[in-house]
């Protein structure tokens, strides 16, 4: 029934062409005025590389403590640490890569 | 201590052993010259290497905090930090390039400092990987005079140390092949002095054989004659093979056309007492040849190979002559040589089989006399079954 759910869901991405970051990160963001650039060089610094980045980010989402986040302790006072993610694995990786193509620094200096 | 005129022409082994000798002291010359030059210049370059990391490190912190202050601000700043004094390139956690303005590409992560081209990396591994960057990589110009200053050092030392340990090399080649020039020498002045001691005993031997009237002898004493003979003209065949060898060799022979069957036949007849005693068959082809030799030269090539042919052979054997024009082919039924054995019959005082006699000059004596014509030498053999020498000259 899950997987059923699962392949309408993406069914309905596709046919409104919108990304699971878009979809998963973007709105939640938003709504509590979470800068995704900030958080994005925040965890940069700690990670230092495109699959360490993911790795992490997809263990801190499964396993949202204090001792996890990378982010500093002025910010998760305000805003607190996140829920267990509800993502499978193949959305989460989709919705990381997209959001490592977005906010890379790669290809963007001069 | 003199040389005679034998000995002035030195054994090919002994130049043979002076060659190895020489080739393998250059080759452990070389070796030691060029290990000491790279440690050398190893050292000189990690000492170079010291001086420049100073100055190099400065740079690393430098461009550090500039980093430190783009990533602050990115992405509303995008400029990489440049600097005149150095290039610089950074690499993320998994030595992804994320920007360089480095003029030699290639980058070594897992170095520290090292050369590339004309240019010296230094790598800075960063504690907070400030725009994802965890290897910092500072580029300078490597230092020309240094490296001139280098060469020229090397080539002022390796150089002479080179030619003096090739001159130290030459001399000891001489002291290496001393004891063996000293045992040719004596040797040579033996054979030459047994040499003038043997011509009157031997010709008084076989005249005399030859005035003995067998007719009038018992069997038994006739047959004990002729082992006599046999074995004097075994004899004089030595002498005349050391006669060549110290007292004719390298004199101008008169050579003229000649043909060479009577003169074979006339071998063959003189050997046939030794081929009697073996019990060693004889098959002839011979047809008449004409060859422009010394007379007295190409019988000591005849003889040699006739009576090695003879020696070597086994007891009811055979062996196979055949002349014809251009050619001449002796073939036995002995008991052969190995690919190594073929390869140093030619040699100098070298004996195929202890057991036999005779000083390994006979082959030696042949070569000589075959190259001396500009004729050919070959040698077919195989273990167990037999020999066959052919000698090949142009056709007149």
């Amino acid at each position: 029934m899950k997987k059923i759910i699962l392949i309408l869901t993406l069914c309905v991405a596709f046919a409104y062409g919108e990304s699971s970051f878009a979809r998963e990160c973007v709105p939640c963001h938003r709504q509590k005025d979470i800068s995704l650039q900030k958080v994005f060089m925040d965890a940069l610094l700690v990670y230092g590389g495109k699959e360490n980045m993911k790795a992490g980010l997809a263990y801190y989402f499964r396993n949202p403590r204090m001792g996890t986040s990378v982010m500093d302790e002025d910010f998760l006072q305000k805003n607190g640490i996140k829920a267990v993610t509800k993502l499978s694995p193949e959305i989460m990786d989709e919705a990381l890569e997209e959001y490592w193509k977005i906010y890379t620094v790669m290809g963007k200096l001069r | 201590m003199s040389r005679n005129k034998a000995t002035a022409i030195h054994l090919s082994s002994e130049t043979k052993a002076r060659r190895r000798f020489l080739l393998l002291y250059g080759f452990f010359v070389l070796l030691l010259i060029g290990l000491s030059i790279l440690f050398y210049y190893r050292s000189q370059e990690q000492l170079m290497f010291s001086q420049q990391r100073i100055r190099m490190m400065e740079y690393a912190s430098v461009q550090a905090r500039r980093l430190k202050h783009l990533h602050r601000r990115f992405p509303k700043e995008t400029k990489y930090p440049r600097d005149n004094r150095f290039e610089s390139a950074i690499y993320d956690l998994e030595y992804q390039k994320i920007f360089s303005t480095l003029t030699e590409p290639k980058v070594d992560l897992h170095a520290v400092i090292y050369q590339v081209g004309e240019k010296i990396h230094l790598v800075k591994v960063l504690d907070d990987y400030y725009l994802g960057a965890k290897y910092l990589i500072i580029e300078v110009a490597r230092d020309g005079q240094w490296y001139a200053g280098i060469m020229k050092r090397i080539l002022l030392y390796a150089l002479p140390a080179l030619l003096g340990l090739m001159l130290l090399g030459i001399y000891l080649s001489k002291l290496f092949v001393q004891p063996m020039q000293r045992s040719i020498v004596l040797l040579d002045r033996f054979i030459k002095d047994t040499t003038h001691e043997l011509n009157t005993p031997l010709s008084a031997i076989l005249t005399n054989i030859e005035m003995i009237n067998r007719e009038e002898m018992a069997v038994d004493n006739a047959r004990k004659l002729t082992r006599i003979e046999i074995g004097a003209r075994t004899v004089s065949t030595l002498y005349e093979d050391l006669k060549f060898m110290v007292l004719e060799q390298g004199r101008v022979t008169q050579s003229q056309e000649l043909d060479l069957l009577p003169i074979l036949q006339s071998r063959l007849e003189y050997f046939s007492l030794a081929m009697e005693a073996k019990k060693v068959t004889l098959h002839k082809e011979l047809v008449p040849t004409l060859i422009t030799v010394n007379r007295g030269l190409i019988i000591r090539v005849i003889d040699n190979l006739l009576s090695n042919a003879i020696k070597y052979n086994k007891r009811d054997g055979e062996i196979t002559v055949t002349l014809e024009e251009g050619r001449l082919m002796i073939e036995d039924s002995g008991i052969g040589m190995s690919q190594v054995q073929v390869e140093g019959i030619f040699e100098r005082y070298s004996r195929f089989n202890e057991t036999e006699g005779g000083f390994g000059i006979g082959l030696n004596i042949v070569k000589k006399i075959v190259e001396h014509y500009g004729m050919k030498i070959a040698v077919e053999s195989t273990e167990g079954v037999g020999t066959t020498m052919i000698l090949q000259w142009s056709k007149t």
